[in-house]
């Protein structure tokens, strides 16, 4: 069975063969004059001002978590979707309905407790 | 009343607790709780009157035996009896308890309440101890009694009252804890916590040695024996008057009596292994705290270092395992109780007047307070064997026994180390007396001391009046514990050979064909009575 | 997937009735938090008292079904209900304790409330947990709320140091309980307690597979129990959080890591006694040696605590250890093992119910006496002369610790009594001598609070308030461990009765 999947093996191979060249050509051919402007770093004329370190506002992870939560919350919805015409047909359809709807339930209250704290709101 | 009379080792027990809870109730009238839990204790002694009463000495076995079955199937009970050591020693207990509390009326004025309480628990922990007849029960009253003493020797004690505190505490868990594995072992060999299916166990040689060392251990600290005695000093010091007293008068006994009721019927094998070792140190004991005794400047410490001496002899005696030495023994524990508990309280007499314990701040305090140096005098006497009152009793009967005994060897070198012993504590204590007493009246602060109060009387007459009674007549107790002492000893006859057969050369069917050697000494108690 | 056996709807939801309950609550008071804005909170307390008490008496009342439901993922019966009604009294205490705090200062933290009922679900999942998945549920579950919990006091770098620190080794703990669940799947072929039971009896499991996933499971439960040497964010973690937090933590925890790791020691026992018994007689050695030593040099009465915690993981282990040796030993051995069994693990059982008595009532006080986390408030030193100032709060703290010193009559004595005359009879008596020796240790840092407390005169600034519910919960207690130290009989053969459901 392992057959199949000689092609991407060959996929993999010939793409890292051919980055690999070019790096190792651009290396070995490329002139090299290095001074102080062509070290710095930004090459494109605007010299880099401050620390890197910056803080991000906390507001932008808590926004990321609240996707991060309720999208991957969503993925569940998939599977369900795919057997539920099965369940459906083995007289199970009710049950499992229910199901999502408690599941959904639950998400919908931490939604409102976010939306109610002020989770939402962008001050 | 049959209510109480069936009950009355449980009533005798636990009165003193209920009268700890119920002072609760008094809130902050400290005089209505003084009278309340000196009520309580004299209570609990008419209580136990009924033991001393109801008490068939005719036989050697508990007696006003309660079992309730407690933990498990029946492995482990509620089981209280009361043989004639239990009686004796119980007695002891309650009839100190009113006195002592007698004694606080005007030495323990800060936590009144507390302080009451905390000394009616340790009436019922101590009084469970001599009662119990279940291992585990034993245990549970035995750790229960360090409750209540560390914190009577930790909030009213002296200026390192702490330290003496916490030593006191760690120094008996050291052994008891010890002991705790020892019984969890013969638990498991006998699958029920009845002291009486431990005897009935046929342990092995080297088992027997090694419990017999963590029950002696946890015995010997308490006594304590030399040298774990290191502790004794600091409690007492630092004790407050009515700690030091209920220490010495009973707290102590709780050894003598473990090793006479455990760590010897129930491992005779070990005895037979140990019992040269133990009693060289119950004479090293003798001696060093006398030795001791005579270079201390303070004289509550004199009288802690007596201590010392004094239990020495009460190993010495049960060590000696012989009957006769062996009643000497209890005898002296009884002795010892009296003298040394009305020593404690004289000399708190004197450190509340003056509060100080020096020897040389005192001299020729008999010119000011006669009755004061009578009644030191007479307690003085006792303690170190005047013929006449109870000491003399004790002693003389232990040497006896030990000179006699048949297991020991060199049993009399040992027993005239031992009576140097007394000599010596005969010195160190007079020495005192005399520097204290007697000479000039030298320290102007000693010039106006008032004598005993009748409150004081009151508390010390009781000691002294017993003294004279068990001196001139031993028989009142010694009648109570003969039998039961020769049912303890008993299973020890069959498993131990005479050392030497020397002693009594003249006593019929030696030790050899495993005749009761020991029933026979008993002849030279009769005698003495 | 298709031969998924559609379960009995009604019996299942009143099997599980107790848990929704639970979870339900932990939604509602969620909600209620959010929907209700008074500066007060203290509502939301009586709502999760209600729910929890809702549970008592749903768990009482309607006689739940019994073995297992929702496909074999939970085994209900006794067991879990004997550990649903210790969770949820914690709880009710923890909630008195906590709303006292609130009340005092002025200052709601109303996330306490649903992150404790969340929690307290995780663990009774735990403990009704049939199958390695579950528990993995449970485990985050309980964690995930408790991680918080640690971390709550907002603004204190103590606190948000503990929930951080918990937070990071509980990940990893995690990681590495869920790298020997897949082991043990792939050498069991299930998560299933019974399939894995299955293939442990049918000796098809491959041997290397298992031992390395019941080993790196052993470390996940080991960090949850704070077994040594998987200990060293106990006393940061129970320093920094607030007090009522940590006596939760100390007591709910701890007894669900043992529920869990007690059914799991069992399940394993027949093949692996050989490698968790070594393996756990030193561990259980470590454990309460080194948090004695350590807990005698601690002038902080929480992290005194902390260390002792990880000191009375170890007399539990004991009991573990105990409960191993009958597979070992020879036939004689054998004869007698269902008997060490069942009575190693009711003393187990015994020993937790008393450990959660002893250190709630501890806790009780010490909330009621500190200041927020990390400031001075929990200097042992604080508590000079207390007797004087709070007769009644000292002397429950003085119960609770003569009770952890294992000085009778107290519950811990009889606890120590159970698990260390199991030991004995498992003929283990080096560990026996070993146990007593370091709860001889113990009885000096124990003292020591006392000494403070009743011989030493009361200290300047002290805190002079009293939180008289939180004392009255936390006297109780102190009642109940020198009643259960008196009369232990009937409650230990309870747990006789209870553990006799998971022995195999």
């Amino acid at each position: 069975m392992f057959e199949r999947f000689i092609p991407v093996l060959l996929v993999l191979g010939v793409a890292g063969a051919f980055s690999g060249v070019f790096l190792a050509i651009s290396f070995l051919l490329g002139p090299r004059r290095p001074d102080a402007l062509k070290d710095s770093t930004y090459e494109c004329g605007i010299p880099a001002r401050g620390s890197i370190q910056i803080r991000f506002f906390v507001r932008f992870f808590l926004v990321a978590l609240f996707f991060l939560l309720f999208d991957l919350e969503a993925v569940f919805l998939y599977p369900w979707v795919v057997l539920y015409k099965g369940l459906l047909a083995s007289g199970a359809g009710g049950f499992a309905l229910t199901e999502m709807g408690v599941f959904l339930l639950v998400l919908l209250t931490g939604f409102l407790y976010v939306w109610k704290k002020g989770g939402l709101e962008w001050q | 009343m049959a209510m109480i009379t069936d009950h009355i080792l449980t009533w005798v027990t636990f009165v003193p607790l209920l009268g700890a809870v119920a002072l609760w109730l008094f809130g902050r009238r400290e005089g209505p709780a003084r009278i309340f839990a000196l009520a309580v204790s004299l209570v609990d002694f008419v209580l136990s009157l009924h033991l001393w009463f109801h008490f068939d000495a005719a036989r050697g076995d508990d007696q006003f035996v309660e079992r309730v079955a407690w933990i498990g199937n029946g492995q482990v009970s509620y089981h209280l009896g009361c043989d004639g050591i239990s009686l004796v020693l119980a007695l002891l207990t309650t009839f100190l308890g009113p006195l002592i509390i007698l004694s606080t009326w005007k030495a323990i004025t800060s936590r009144v309440r507390e302080f009451l309480a905390f000394f009616l628990l340790l009436q019922t922990a101590m009084l469970g101890t001599f009662l119990a007849r279940d291992m585990l029960l034993f245990y549970v009253f035995w750790e229960a009694m360090l409750i209540p003493m560390y914190f009577i020797i930790g909030i009213w004690g002296g200026q390192r009252r702490i330290y003496a505190a916490v030593k006191f505490f760690i120094f008996t868990m050291v052994g008891s804890v010890f002991m705790l594995v020892g019984i969890l072992y013969l638990f498991f060999q006998s699958g029920s916590m009845e002291l009486t299916s431990f005897l009935n166990l046929n342990l092995e040689h080297n088992a027997q040695l090694w419990l017999f060392a963590a029950f002696f251990l946890a015995f010997a600290i308490k006594v304590p024996v030399f040298p774990l005695h290191t502790w004794l000093p600091d409690a007492h010091v630092e004790a407050p008057t009515a700690g030091s007293v209920v220490l010495a008068g009973v707290l102590l006994k709780m050894g003598t009596y473990g090793m006479l009721r455990f760590a010897m019927p129930l491992f005779p094998q070990g005895v037979a292994y140990f019992a040269p070792a133990v009693s060289i140190l119950a004479v090293i004991g003798i001696i060093y705290g006398a030795l001791v005794a005579l270079v201390q400047p303070d004289i509550k410490k004199l009288v802690a270092y007596s201590s010392v001496s004094h239990l020495g002899f009460v190993v010495l005696g049960l060590f000696s395992l012989n009957s006769l030495g062996v009643a000497g023994g209890v005898f002296q524990m009884l002795a010892h109780g009296l003298s040394t508990g009305a020593l404690f309280l004289l000399v708190g007499v004197i450190y509340e007047r003056r509060h100080t314990r020096e020897i040389s701040e005192f001299g020729g305090l008999a010119h000011v307070m006669p009755l004061y140096a009578t009644f030191f005098m007479i307690a003085t006497l006792a303690s170190i064997g005047l013929p006449g009152l109870a000491g003399f009793v004790g002693e003389f009967t232990i040497l006896l026994g030990t000179f006699t005994s048949e297991f020991l060897p060199a049993a009399r070198v040992m027993a005239i180390l031992a009576a140097t012993g007394v000599v010596l504590g005969a010195f160190f204590m007079l020495w005192m007396v005399q520097r204290v007493f007697f000479g000039r009246l030298a320290n102007d602060a000693n010039k106006n001391l008032p004598d005993l109060s009748w409150r004081e009387v009151v508390v010390l007459v009781p000691l002294l009046v017993f003294m004279f009674v068990l001196g001139v007549h031993p028989g009142l107790v010694l009648d109570k514990v003969d039998l039961s002492i020769q049912k303890v000893l008993a299973p020890l006859e069959a498993q131990l050979v005479p050392h030497s057969p020397a002693g009594h050369a003249a006593i019929p069917g030696g030790g050899e064909e495993g005749a009761p050697a020991i029933l026979l000494v008993n002849s030279d108690a009769e005698d003495l009575r | 997937m298709n031969d998924l056996a559609i379960p009995d709807f009604g019996r299942e939801i009143a099997a599980l009735l107790p848990f929704l309950i639970v979870a339900g609550g932990g939604l509602l008071v969620m909600v209620t938090d959010a929907l209700v804005k008074t500066l007060r909170k203290d509502h939301l307390s009586y709502l999760v008292l209600l729910v929890l008490l809702s549970v008592i008496v749903v768990q009482t009342t309607s006689g739940t079904p019994e073995g297992p439901v929702l496909n074999g993922l939970l085994l209900l019966g006794n067991f879990s209900r004997f550990f649903t009604y210790l969770f949820v009294v914690i709880g009710v205490l923890t909630t008195i304790f906590a709303t006292g705090i609130f009340d005092r200062d002025g200052n709601y933290r109303p996330e306490f409330y649903p992150l404790l009922l969340f929690a307290i679900l995780g663990m009774m999942v735990l403990a009704a947990a049939n199958d390695l998945l579950t528990v993995y549920l449970g485990l985050e579950t309980m964690s995930l709320a408790t991680y918080v919990l640690a971390g709550g006091v907002r603004g204190n770098a103590p606190s948000s140091e503990a929930g951080f620190k918990y937070l990071m080794l509980g990940g990893f703990s995690s990681a590495f309980f869920l790298m020997g669940v897949a082991f043990v799947y792939g050498a069991c072929g299930g998560t299933g307690f019974d399939q894995i039971a299955a293939a442990l009896h049918s000796g098809s499991a491959p041997m290397p597979f298992l031992t390395l996933g019941t080993g790196l499971m052993l470390v996940g439960f080991g960090f949850k129990v704070a077994m040594v040497p998987f200990h060293m964010w106990t006393p940061d973690v129970y320093d920094g959080a607030p007090a009522y937090v940590t006596g939760f933590m100390a007591t709910a925890i701890k007894a669900a890591g043992f529920a869990i790791l007690l059914r799991f020691v069992l399940l394993t026992e027949p093949m692996l006694a050989f490698a968790w018994y070594p393996v756990l007689t030193v561990l259980a050695v470590l454990t309460m040696s080194l948090g004695n030593i350590v807990a005698l040099v601690q002038g902080n009465i929480k992290r005194m605590l902390a260390w002792s915690s990880i000191a009375h993981a170890g007399y539990l282990l004991l009991g573990i250890v105990a409960i191993l040796a009958p597979a070992l030993g020879g036939p004689e051995m054998m004869a007698r093992a269902k008997g060490i069994v069942e009575e190693g693990g009711a003393a187990l059982l015994f020993y937790l119910v008393g450990y959660a008595l002893m250190n709630l009532a501890a806790f009780g006080i010490i909330n009621v006496m500190g200041t927020e986390p990390g400031v001075d408030g929990d200097q042992i030193s604080r508590y000079a002369g207390l007797s004087r100032r709070q007769p009644v709060a000292a002397a429950t703290l003085a119960v609770a610790m003569l009770s952890l010193a294992g000085i009778p009559p107290m519950v811990g004595f009889m606890a120590k009594f159970y698990i260390f005359s199991v030991v004995v009879k498992a003929g283990l008596i080096p560990l026996a001598i070993i146990g007593v020796i370091n709860s001889l240790i113990s009885v000096y840092y124990y003292l020591r609070v006392i000494v403070v407390m009743y011989m030493h005169d009361t200290a300047e600034d002290s805190y002079q308030g009293t939180e008289w519910v939180s004392v009255a919960a936390a006297g109780l207690l102190a009642f109940l461990i020198i009643y259960l130290g008196v009369m232990p009989e009937a409650f230990h053969r309870g747990a006789e009765i209870v553990f006799r459901q998971i022995s195999f």
